[in-house]
């Protein structure tokens, strides 16, 4: 039991690291709370569903072709939504981000219907056995995903001439901007990195859960979750924090309380936020 | 009287030593100026005094008591008032609601009052108007009441930070970089204001970068560089010290200025 | 001149509002009104915290709903009155405010509306899963409305009928426009602006940022455990759907488009609101993308709402008049 809550934990929390890295980037360097982020994740979700239902699409090919298009939904967004509020009270990047989940959510359900949506792969039906542990092929690419696409934004951030431009962007703004940094190019990108892995997330995860136009609230909230405990701005943290999450829900779950499941996420919120807000691995501000 | 007194004052940012056992004083009824290149520590130094970061070491006295790591309310309670580099105003309000917030602390009618609206908070009222209006008049910014702050131009928003600093009558006044982003006529405004400040009774420390106005205002000038006081002296003193000179121009330029 | 005109028009309205259920007799009609009235005096609360000291309180109908679930609890579990229920329940209200709040609000923008976000997701699993004393999804039902006041002379103000409940709720919502008026000329209103404005400015001149903050919030939560009370009482039935922080993001649409800060804002954001989605029936698929839109919009074009936009034009207007031009 406690193995396989484990494992149910890594792979929940795989997927809450890959939901969580795309936000933090933004609030790193932008400055800005995505709260239409998991309505960005729904996306993912109905992508991967059309492309299986209409186009008869191999899972795996599916979940690129949703990364790309998500990640196209969100440079649109950036452009549209989010630059007039750049620099603008905090206040209003809320607001903003609240109204533009508000359309796509309603959108979905709009065009979609409410009517909650299956994905059907040939790996939900494998299983594998081991130690006392039972788990789909399904759930292992999902984790397996996660992991391959964390591992390639690392390698992205840390050994790509544009990776490190991001990096230098979210430490000093006005630094990268000296050394001729095109914040516009930085920004565009980071919003297309964070739409394209929420997007991932939610396709991966589709054939897992139900689709619906409301799927990405809860995991919305965790995010949060996560950004907050890694520390705001901070990648690895993020990622840390995913996995923590995942964990610690899964277990909570099965051991303390199922129906006060989603509890756990919220008790590690406020407590993070009251006692070392900078999270994990944030710095704290000195003044 | 020392009105203001740093001693051994350093802060720590990591490794780095932004402001390094720096002791500064004011005395009641001076005019004193703070300068020094980029990156001196001249706004941390305001930020260590006003409250707004904690030194790693030192302390801070006002009026003879200790006022280090003090809360930055506290601070303005006593009567030590800053202004701030950056933005000094409060951007979606009126101008008069601006300067009439700046009289806070000299505000005696609460909630309870207002909701009353009792004799003593309707006079109140009248009187912080009619204070407020004296004071926009005196930064030259009559008729400008009722303007959104974002209309005005940026010296009149400097002049209006002004005026909010003075609302709360402070003793002690600290402006940082007053004239900054200013023309000549601007400076030559902002020069009087602060003269007639001074002569109204205030202690006055102010950061500046431009020399014109330090040396046309300042009895004594401290130079901080790189987090340590280089030097202080009189605006002729400073002007001529071969050390400042260097710190501003570079060192060929003092070999040059004794050759 | 012009203040006298204020005060007749003032007077007008007021009369105005007197006399509606005499005119509007359809109970449908009514409804509306009422839920206009109270959906408002909440908005007001929202405006207090989040229009006018500029913390976004997502924790705003979670807390309705204490105030409501504390004031149904009062009156069905209990042998109480409304009228003893619904100071309870503002007090209720007030205190998980102050504890909620006082840890809070340390925290500065983001983070404080993220810790009022888990606050109040916290409190609809309570509201969800505490059956024996929320009733679980099955909510409370058989709340009583308030028992009737008994006059001298013999009048009783009955409360069944919604032209009763009309009347306690313009009560109120009149106390609440007067509270929020005069807090925005009193010294502690501005001191939330400046909070809302330029915390550090605002430091510099002596106001002290966390407990101006506290005090905003917990006036907040006054209006708020009166908005829960009336509303247990009105419907009669309650259920934890209706505070969560879904609600909490329709309330401050109706307080941004309607224009935060402002005194007329919450009342003409509440009153689009409830009544278009009543009126335009057919747009009902439509309408919460149309609130995303007008949204966003007003956040970047009318900072101060559709109030804030009218108070624009007629001053334009009154610098452009006939007299200037001859």
């Amino acid at each position: 039991m406690f193995l396989q809550q484990c494992l149910n934990g890594l792979i929940l929390g795989g997927a809450y690291a890959l939901i969580s890295v795309g936000m933090t980037m933004i609030f790193g360097i932008m400055n800005i709370s995505n709260f239409a982020h998991g309505t960005i994740y729904m996306l993912g979700a109905y992508c991967i569903y059309f492309l299986s239902t209409a186009f008869r699409t191999p899972f795996l090919i599916g979940v690129a072709v949703s990364m790309l298009v998500v990640g196209l939904i969100g440079v649109a967004i950036e452009r549209i939504v989010f630059r007039p509020v750049y620099g603008a009270p905090v206040l209003n990047d809320l607001l903003i981000a609240l109204g533009l989940s508000f359309v796509l959510e309603n959108g979905a359900l709009l065009l979609w219907g409410s009517q909650t949506k299956s994905v059907r792969t040939p790996y939900t039906d494998v299983v594998f056995h081991f130690f006392s542990v039972s788990v789909t092929l399904q759930r292992l690419i999902a984790l397996a995903a996660s992991v391959i696409l964390i591992a390639g934004l690392y390698a992205f951030l840390n050994y790509t001439r544009f990776g490190k431009a991001i990096v230098a962007t979210a430490q000093s703004p006005k630094g990268a901007a000296l050394v001729g940094i095109d914040l516009d190019r930085i920004y565009m990108t980071t919003f297309a990195i964070s739409s394209g892995l929420a997007g991932a997330a939610g396709a991966l995860l589709a054939p897992l859960f139900y689709v619906f136009p409301t799927m990405g609230n809860m995991p919305l909230l965790k995010a949060f979750v996560v950004v907050v405990l890694g520390g705001m701005g901070n990648v690895q943290g993020a990622v840390v924090g995913g996995f923590l999450v995942g964990i610690a829900e899964s277990l909570g779950g099965a051991y303390i309380s199922s129906d006060y499941k989603n509890v756990f996420a919220f008790i590690i919120l406020i407590g993070v936020l009251l006692l070392r807000p900078q999270g994990l691995f944030g710095r704290s501000e000195s003044s | 009287m020392s009105l203001l007194d740093c001693e051994e004052l350093s802060k720590q940012f990591g490794g780095l030593a932004a402001i390094n056992r720096v002791g500064l004083s004011v005395n009641a009824g001076e005019i004193v100026g703070l300068i020094g290149p980029n990156g001196a520590g001249k706004t941390t130094l305001f930020n260590l005094i006003t409250g707004f970061l904690r030194p790693t070491a030192g302390r801070i006295r006002y009026q003879g008591k200790e006022i280090t790591g003090l809360a930055p309310h506290l601070i303005g309670e006593l009567g030590l008032v800053r202004t701030f580099q950056k933005i000094n105003v409060f951007p979606d309000l009126s101008v008069l609601e601006n300067v009439l917030i700046g009289r806070h602390l000299h505000l005696r009618t609460g909630f309870l009052h207002s909701l009353a609206q009792s004799r003593s908070y309707r006079r109140e009222e009248r009187a912080s108007r009619e204070k407020v209006r004296g004071l926009l008049e005196f930064v030259g910014l009559s008729g400008w009441e009722d303007q959104p702050v974002r209309s005005l131009p940026f010296g009149l928003q400097r002049a209006l930070g002004i005026a909010t600093g003075l609302a709360a009558e402070p003793k002690l006044l600290l402006l940082d970089e007053p004239a900054s982003g200013m023309n000549t006529e601007e400076k030559k405004a902002v020069i009087e204001i602060i003269r007639q400040i001074y002569r109204g009774g205030t202690t006055l420390l102010l950061v500046e970068h431009d020399m014109n106005v330090v040396m046309n205002l300042c009895g004594r000038i401290i130079v901080l560089d790189a987090g340590s006081v280089l030097m202080e002296g009189t605006p002729e003193q400073v002007q001529h010290d071969p050390r400042v000179i260097e710190i501003y121009l570079g060192k060929g330029y003092t070999r040059a200025a004794h050759a | 001149m012009k203040r006298h005109l204020g005060t007749v028009v003032q007077l007008a309205l007021l009369g105005l509002a007197v006399s509606v259920p005499a005119v509007v007799t359809d109970s449908y009609y009514q409804h509306i009104l009422n839920m206009i009235f109270l959906t408002a005096i909440s908005v007001y609360g929202f405006n207090v915290i989040t229009g006018i000291a500029g913390q976004f309180n997502i924790a705003h109908a979670g807390f309705i709903g204490i105030g409501a679930y504390v004031s149904a609890l009062a009156t069905t579990r209990l042998p109480l009155s409304f009228w003893t229920a619904m100071p309870l329940a503002i007090l209720a209200t007030a205190v998980f405010g102050v504890v909620i709040g006082y840890p809070s609000l340390r925290l500065r923008g983001v983070y404080f509306a993220l810790t009022t976000l888990g606050f109040v997701e916290i409190l609809s699993l309570v509201f969800e899963n505490w059956v024996p004393v929320t009733g679980g999804a099955m909510g409370i039902t058989r709340i009583p409305p308030p028992s009737p006041i008994h006059l001298p002379g013999g009048i009783a103000l009955a409360f069944e009928e919604k032209t009763g409940f009309y009347y306690l709720c313009l009560v109120f919502l009149l106390a609440a426009i007067y509270v929020n008026r005069q807090l925005l000329r009193s010294r502690l209103g501005r001191a939330m602006l400046a909070v809302r404005e330029n915390e550090d400015l605002a430091q510099s001149v002596g106001i002290p940022i966390t407990r101006t903050k506290m005090t905003a919030f917990v006036l907040a939560t006054l209006f708020l455990g009166l908005t829960g009370s009336l509303y247990a009482h009105y419907f009669r039935f309650i259920s934890p759907v209706s505070f969560t922080a879904a609600e909490s993001f329709r309330q401050v649409t109706m307080l941004i488009v309607g224009g935060k800060g402002t005194l007329l804002g919450p009342l003409v954001g509440a009153a689009i609101f409830t009544t278009i989605p009543e009126v335009l029936r057919s747009i009902e698929d439509y309408q919460w993308i149309a609130y995303g839109i007008v949204l966003m919009l007003c956040v970047v074009f009318l900072p101060t709402g559709i109030v804030g936009l009218l108070r624009d034009l007629r001053e334009r207007l009154a610098r452009n008049s006939p007299s200037e031009h001859r």
